[in-house]
């Protein structure tokens, strides 16, 4: 029981120590590449605890605002890669709100005053593909039977929509850029 | 007692010590701190190897693969690249040029301090 507290104790020492390095390279430092460090330093800690406990392990490592400085240092000039999990988030969130909007009466209001709606009514609108092949979403209404704006998705919309999410949300085009291509090259 | 080391020298020089060392084998990070104190810079704080590696890493001198250990966290492997093995053999001729420059001039008063003019 006790053991099992102390090291619950240094584990939280430890995960302190590794989030206030973090927050330091918050400025010069991608997301990515600090839970990167964050993993090779906690390897290191852990191994060294084993040996020595945390409080030697911390010591070991260094002044953290030294060492934040050499990430920094090590870190200037790395060009900035993908965000592939943002990526995926984003097209995740883009294809739930596909789903709501689909077939979903955005705003659909009965009191409408339907004598002002001039000629155009009922109306719609297509969004596809230049040739006219393939759709991707119809925006529709009829004012006269109380429906300004539905929103229709077409199969293609799911796929088109979530996957510019990604593209957009992760960066993608940074993979392309040489110098990620070079050091993605040279690692493998 | 060992003597205390120059922290700028050092960080000007860990880069070259850690190129020669993963040259000799492929090591991980702990394995490579605990390598480095053992040629008796004990004073080089094990922060400061990983982002050495790192930089490293990111010049392309040398490539990591993290490998599954059977007691503790993953471990990630470093290796050298050919460009690495290329800037080791331009760093250790460099280094040794300096040193071969400095040493005679160090041990020309019997590596003492003067004490300036007399």
């Amino acid at each position: 029981m006790t053991g099992s507290l102390e090291a619950a104790k240094a584990r939280a020492q430890i995960e302190t120590t590794l989030a206030r390095l973090s927050w330091k390279l918050r400025r010069t430092t991608s997301p990515a590449r600090r839970r990167e460090i964050r993993r090779d330093l906690r390897a290191h800690l852990l191994t060294t605890a084993d040996d020595g406990g945390s409080a030697e392990a911390l010591r070991r490592l260094g002044d953290l605002g030294a060492l934040a400085e050499d990430y920094a240092e090590a870190e200037r000039g790395r060009p900035p890669e993908p965000r592939y999990r943002t990526g995926v988030i984003a097209a995740i969130v883009v294809w739930v709100l596909v789903v709501l909007a689909d077939g979903r009466r955005l705003l659909d209001d009965h009191g409408l005053n339907v004598a002002q709606r001039g000629d155009f009514d009922p109306w719609s609108w297509t969004a596809g593909t230049p040739n006219g092949k393939l759709d991707l979403f119809r925006v529709f209404g009829d004012v006269e039977h109380g429906l300004l704006f539905e929103v229709e998705m077409y199969r293609l919309g799911y796929i088109v929509f979530p996957l510019l999410a990604f593209v957009l949300g992760s960066r993608l085009w940074r993979a392309w850029r040489p110098t990620v291509l070079r050091s993605r090259l040279s690692r493998s | 007692m060992s003597p205390t080391h120059d922290s700028q020298i050092l960080k000007g020089v860990l880069g070259l010590v850690l190129l020669r060392l993963i040259d000799e084998r492929e090591s991980y990070g702990y394995e490579l701190v605990e390598r480095v104190h053992a040629l008796g810079l004990e004073d080089v704080p094990d922060g400061s190897i990983y982002p050495a590696l790192g930089r490293l890493e990111r010049e392309g001198h040398v490539t990591s693969e993290l490998v599954r250990s059977p007691n503790g966290p993953a471990r990630k492997y470093y290796r050298l690249s050919s460009s690495g093995r290329e800037l080791l053999t331009e760093r250790t001729a460099a280094w040794t040029h300096i040193v071969n420059a400095v040493t005679p001039i160090l041990s020309e008063n019997g590596n003492q301090p003067t004490g300036g003019r007399s």
